[in-house]
């Protein structure tokens, strides 16, 4: 994905960053992936991807990586023997 | 006094003993798994984490009464655990180490000293699991972008559920949530080459 660029306003020499599009792109992406875009940003973002096929490609492929990363990283529990352990120390507070 | 209110929105205040505790158990022992995989990808260590858990829902316990009922009881688990580890769990690991005569006296004195030899395959197996690629990436990042990375990819939470968990602002969860996400990434790429996945 391509970077952020840095802009100077001649007449003030104010600098500034701006995105790409690309760079844009995947900002929403992931607020959209998230639940967080606001329905402009939805707006925007359908109406992109309907245009790019590699941005629509890039949106699948985080989506795909989003899924396999929570399975691979969701697999703990807590052993049985220290919930029980849990349960016994909360009913002996409310003996105290 | 505003007691009447209160009781009316904790309901729990008027309980007794053992309803109060199957209150609390079935309001948060639900989230068990969840808090413990938390844990652990904090503090990384299996015994460390049982410790940090079980000390969340003894903090939880002490403060039930300020919980109120209906309200999201994971996001109040997450936030006592998260601030148990910032400031227990961390401030011990900064510690030089500490010597607990009493463990070693009680395991010196019990029956079965030799039980402690025996090697637990549940925690191989453990170990195994988590010697993944994707979660030695994961565990590989700094614990604030690990954390972030933990609560909205694999937990869900919401940004604003996120801000009140690490008591920061929405724009700081976005902002380190970009660059977690970044960084997880560049520790990825490799593996996701030897997967069959390209850039």
């Amino acid at each position: 994905m391509s970077m952020a660029e840095e802009i100077t306003y001649l007449e003030t020499g104010e600098k500034k960053k701006v995105y790409t599009v690309c760079e844009e792109f995947v900002r929403v992406m992931h607020l959209v992936i998230d639940g967080e875009a606001d329905e402009q940003e939805k707006h925007w973002f359908a109406r992109h991807i309907s245009s790019s096929d590699d941005c629509l490609k890039h949106f699948d492929e985080e989506k795909t990586f989003r899924n396999f990363f929570k399975e691979k990283c969701h697999c703990l529990s807590m052993p049985k023997e220290v919930i029980e352990e849990i349960k016994a120390k909360l009913a002996s507070l409310g003996t105290e | 006094m505003i007691t009447g209110e209160k009781t009316a929105d904790r309901p729990q205040k008027n309980l007794n003993l053992p309803e109060r505790q199957k209150m609390f158990v079935s309001e948060f022992l639900p989230y068990v798994d969840a808090l413990y995989n938390f844990a652990y990808r904090l503090v990384l260590d299996e015994d460390d984490a049982n410790d940090l858990v079980q000390d969340t829902f003894l903090k939880a316990y002490r403060f039930f009464d300020s919980y109120q009922p209906g309200t999201n009881a994971k996001a109040w688990m997450f936030r006592i655990l998260k601030n148990s580890f910032i400031n227990d769990f961390r401030k011990k690991s900064k510690e030089p180490g500490k010597v607990d005569y009493n463990d070693i006296e009680k395991t010196y004195n019990s029956d079965d000293v030799q039980s402690n030899k025996t090697v637990d395959l549940r925690v191989e197996t453990e170990k195994d699991k988590i010697g993944d690629e994707v979660a030695n990436a994961l565990n590989n990042l700094d614990v604030d972008f690990r954390t972030a990375i933990i609560l909205c990819d694999i937990e869900g939470f919401t940004y604003e559920e996120m801000a009140k968990i690490l008591d920061i602002p929405i724009g700081t969860v976005r902002s380190r949530l970009h660059r977690a996400r970044n960084l997880l990434k560049e520790k990825l790429k490799d593996y996701a080459v030897t997967m069959g996945y390209k850039n």
